[in-house]
Order: C-alpha cells, then structure tokens, then sequence
C-alpha cells in the first residue's frame, strides 16, 4: 500500500521531573493528512518538536524510534524531508529582513533554485496577487493570512515529502481559516503528506484522513475521518465531540468542512 | 531615507538654537559676575570704576536679549568671543586641543566597539561556557572599575614595573594606548552586556526557530539574522555611550596629561572664563547631535520598521 514515510514507535520523553509523552506509536505514510487533536498542553506540539528533533533542552527522548523512511533522523532532513508550516505566522518572519530573502535562504540552505519568476508564480498558486510586491515586503506589512499563505508556499517549493503545520489556522478568522484548509488539501493532492496539529475538531474533520487524539501525554485514539462518531471511540473522543457540538453547533451553526454542522 | 536625513538636519538648527540660549541663560544664572571674572583674571583689582569700564567693554552694560542677540551673531561666524584668562579667541584656543579629545573619544569608542560586541556574541553562543563566564565576570569588573583608579593600575604595570609603555604625553602610537583603555573600559564592559542580552534574546525568536526547522544551516542563521536583530538596541546604546566617552575624556586627559580639551575647559570653569564655557558646551552639543544622527541612520538603516513606519 502506501509508503510509510514517518513511524513513530514507543515515543516517550520528559525532563528529569515529570513524562511529558508515554509511549506514542503512529505512522504517516504518503499522501495522508495525520491530524493530532487534543487540547492546549496535551504534547500535540512536544510530538511534533520530537519528529522535527528539535525538543527544548531541557527535555529528552527517554523511548522510542523514530524513522524517516525507515532511516534515522540526520539533520539534512529539516527542510528537505520536512518542512514546518506554524501559528502565528507573522511572529515566524524575521522583520528586519524582506520575506524574498528569508524565501531565498530558506531554498538556498537546501540546495534549491530560487528564481524570483518561479517563486512569484508558486505565490499566484496561493492566490497571492502582486507577488514581486510580497516579496519585496516585510513581514509587518502584510496580513496573517497572507504571511500564512507565504509559508505553505515556502513549504511547497522546498518539495518536502511531509509538512507539519502546527495549530495553521489558529490565529485567522473563519474564512481565512477555511482558505488555508484548502490549501492544505492541495498539498495532499501532491502527494505529500501532512501532519496536521490543531485543538480544533472542525478542523480536523475538514481536511484530515486520519485523527490521533490526544490528551496528558498519551495517545489515546486513532483513527480514520469517517469513524469518527463510531461507537468504539475512546471516552475522551467522546467528550470532544459532545464539547465541540455544546459550543458550535447550537449557537452559530457556522459550516467549516462537510458536515460540519451535523456532526 | 534621503528625506529622513534631510529633515533631521534641518531639525539640528532649532535644537542648536534652544541649545545655546540655555547655556547663555544659564550661566548668566551663576553667581559670579563676568566683569569681576574678566578682571581677576586679568589680575587687575575689581574696583567699582574698573567694573563699570570692562562691563561697557565687554557689552554687560546691555540689556541680556540684547547681550545674546549679539554674541549669537558672533557664535553662528564662530566667533565665541575672546577668553578671560588667554585674551585669545576662544573658538580658536578649543580647537587647537579639541582635535586630541575627540581623537582620544573616538579611539576609546573603536575599542569598545571591537572589545563589546565579539565578546558579547562569543557570551551569547557559548552560554554558561567557561568563556561566557569570564566574560561576564570581566563585564562586571568593568562595570565596577573607576577609570581613574584602572588608569593608575595600567600606569603602574606598563610604565613603571614593565616599562614599554609612556604613562603621560603625547609621544607617538604607545603613547594612546592607555588612554583609549581606560576610557573604554566601563562602556565596553557595559556593550558587553547589552550585546550579549540581545544576542541571547534573538536566538529563542519564533523566526530563528522556523529558520533552522526548515533547514538553513546555524552558520547563517546566528550570523545573518540574529546578528542583525541583535545589533539594534547595541547601536543605540553605542550612540549614548558617546556623550559618556566624551565627558569621561576629561578625566583621561587629567590622568595622562594629554593635551586635550579637558584640563583647559576644567581650568576656564574654575576661573568663570564665560567665553570658553560657552563655546565648549556648545561645540560639545554639536558633535553630541551629529554622533547621535549618524547613529541614527545606522539604526533606520537596519530596522525597516521604522523606515516604513510600521
């Protein structure tokens, strides 16, 4: 079937006083949106930091394999393996250099062409009009949105077999939030593989294959979008759901994906 | 940008404007009165008969507007009026010894350049390194240190028991060498510090992180980004420690008897020689301001925010 490009075994770490993460297993094979659900402090964010190799200091892998296409983690991956997409995009931009020059060494450091005209036409793809104007700007001139949209550019033009794109769309209004969802369904039209970390069903449910919950550290429930209201989903599942439906549904009726509003 | 310049210079005038009338105000305001200033220097008695003649003469007579409407005339033909104590041109006497201050300003202001920032990127990087550690126990010595008692230090070691260096005059290179040290000391102690903060504040950014998570090599990112970044609040506080490096040169001057414009300004202050006060605080508020501009423009040219007015 699929190519299992990330396998995530037995993954446990922590610092010398507490775990933060108890024995995570999950694969992410191509061309699949994995969506890590749980809320704020669950280690949605320690698990990613783990993939990417980049946990903070004071935090160490105490278990568990990771592999890559099936080889270790070499630091030549960042980048060309895999490319991160984050929150609050306006923060992730240095602001005293133009968003084509951090566009620029961002290819560069990966043995990437950058050509303005190549660049400005991957820009169009997003949607993003004047794109020799982007990228002659910096990072406080330009929207969310539009800095958000850079950044799955960037992530498409390093051709990075997985991108993980932490909390995306946390910081955009709905639309906003919806457009960047379409775009992240392209990507998997390319066959790339995402992983998805968001505290949002709606979100999940709009663009994810595949659903990992999480909460306190542990994988509690995976499974593929539409088993989602299955019987056999872990109690916390089930608490999200009814949650979710409490805070949404009856008041606003708001539709974000399919079937949003009847979930 | 060339409007931004163009317009700051232009705002140099009114400062200096506001700038010399509260000097003349305000030494006017002192107790001692220039008649009887001008003639004790002159060593002639203050009788009131004197007093009356050498106020006609040097215009006191006048109302004061009147008094700083005409030596503002002279002073914008830099003609500051003739010292007390020299009965030369007192433009004329600052600026044969103003040349050695600022030499000794701006040397001190290279060393402190050279000695803040590398130690203060080489503290950041290796954090909690032994390097990092001395570095910042020789920030905190120099912090602590007076210059005075450091230049003492560096005269009794070099000249006295090593012998290769002058410890006072002006006798070629050697001879700048300790000067420049001790002058530089505490603000490189200090840019030590700020540089080392900075830098250590830009390397946890969001934007260095997503730099390095998509690949691009440490190299680049420390000293391309964080490099930038961090200079910022460096240049500024470079800016000030220029009017601390300049004021802090008459002591300098004092310890090895440079020919500076110290000594002289320090003896014309004693003696109420009103004309080279004057014509010191005012050449001082010149260099200040230009410094500060050029630092300026360093500071717009490297933050865009500002240039764009975000």
């Amino acid at each position: 079937m699929c190519k299992k490009l990330i396998s995530i075994n037995d993954l446990s770490a922590g610092t010398n006083k507490y775990q933060i993460l108890h024995n995570i297993s999950f694969d992410i094979n191509e061309g699949e949106i994995v969506c890590l659900l749980g809320q704020s402090g669950s280690g949605k964010t320690m698990t990613a930091l783990s993939i990417l190799n980049m946990l903070p200091l004071n935090v160490m892998q105490t278990s568990g394999t990771i592999l890559y296409d099936d080889k270790p983690f070499d630091e030549n991956m960042r980048g060309s393996f895999i490319s991160m997409i984050m929150q609050s995009p306006a923060s992730c931009f240095d602001s005293v250099f133009t968003i084509g020059a951090q566009f620029k060494d961002i290819l560069l450091s990966n043995n990437k062409e950058y050509s303005i005209d190549k660049v400005c036409a991957e820009l169009e793809k997003v949607e993003l009009k004047n794109p020799h104007d982007i990228l002659n700007s910096y990072p406080f001139q330009l929207s969310g949105g539009m800095l958000q949209r850079v950044m799955i550019t960037i992530a498409l033009s390093l051709d990075s077999k997985i991108i993980i794109a932490d909390e995306p769309t946390s910081d955009l209004d709905i639309t906003g939030q919806k457009e960047i969802i379409d775009l992240i369904l392209k990507l998997k039209q390319e066959n790339k593989a995402v992983l998805m970390i968001t505290h949002n069903l709606a979100v999940a449910k709009s663009c994810a294959d595949k659903i990992a919950v999480m909460d306190k550290g542990r994988l509690v429930d995976i499974f593929n979008k539409n088993e989602l209201l299955a019987e056999n989903r872990h109690k916390y599942t089930k608490e999200l759901i009814a949650a979710n439906n409490r805070l949404y549904t009856n008041k606003w009726n708001i539709d974000l994906g399919e079937n949003y509003a009847e979930m | 940008m060339i409007k931004y310049i163009v317009k700051r210079l232009l705002l140099i005038i009114p400062v200096m404007f506001a700038v010399s009338f509260i000097v003349f105000t305000v030494l006017r305001l002192g107790p001692v009165d220039p008649a009887q200033a001008y003639l004790l220097n002159s060593r002639i008695p203050p009788t009131e008969e004197a007093l009356a003649v050498t106020r006609a003469e040097l215009g006191l007579d006048k109302p004061f507007f009147t008094q700083y409407a005409l030596w503002l005339k002279g002073a914008v033909q830099l003609d500051f009026g003739m010292s007390y104590m020299t009965k030369r041109d007192a433009f004329g006497d600052l600026m044969y010894y103003f040349p050695t201050t600022l030499k000794v300003t701006f040397l001190a202001m290279i060393v402190v350049i050279i000695v803040s920032i590398p130690l203060g990127i080489l503290g950041a990087v290796k954090k909690d390194s032994l390097a990092d550690k001395l570095i910042k126990f020789f920030s905190f010595i120099g912090v602590s240190t007076p210059s005075f008692w450091f230049g003492f230090l560096l005269i009794y070691l070099f000249a006295l028991k090593l012998n290769i260096l002058p410890p006072f005059g002006l006798e070629g290179i050697s001879s700048w060498i300790m000067p420049i040290l001790t002058l530089g000391l505490m603000s490189s102690a200090i840019n030590t510090r700020i540089t080392r903060t900075s830098f250590l504040e830009h390397i946890n950014n969001r934007s260095v992180w997503y730099l390095k998570v998509n690949g691009v090599h440490k190299n680049t990112v420390m000293g391309k980004y964080v490099l930038k970044n961090s200079m910022l609040p460096v240049i500024t506080s470079l800016g000030m420690h220029f009017g601390e490096l300049i004021g802090g040169a008459v002591v300098v001057e004092v310890l090895f008897a440079l020919p500076g414009v110290g000594r002289y300004v320090v003896s014309s202050i004693t003696n109420h020689d009103y004309p080279v006060i004057q014509c010191f605080m005012i050449l001082m508020t010149g260099v200040f301001i230009i410094v500060n501009l050029i630092i300026d423009i360093i500071y717009v040219y490297l933050n865009p925010k500002i240039k764009y007015g975000a």
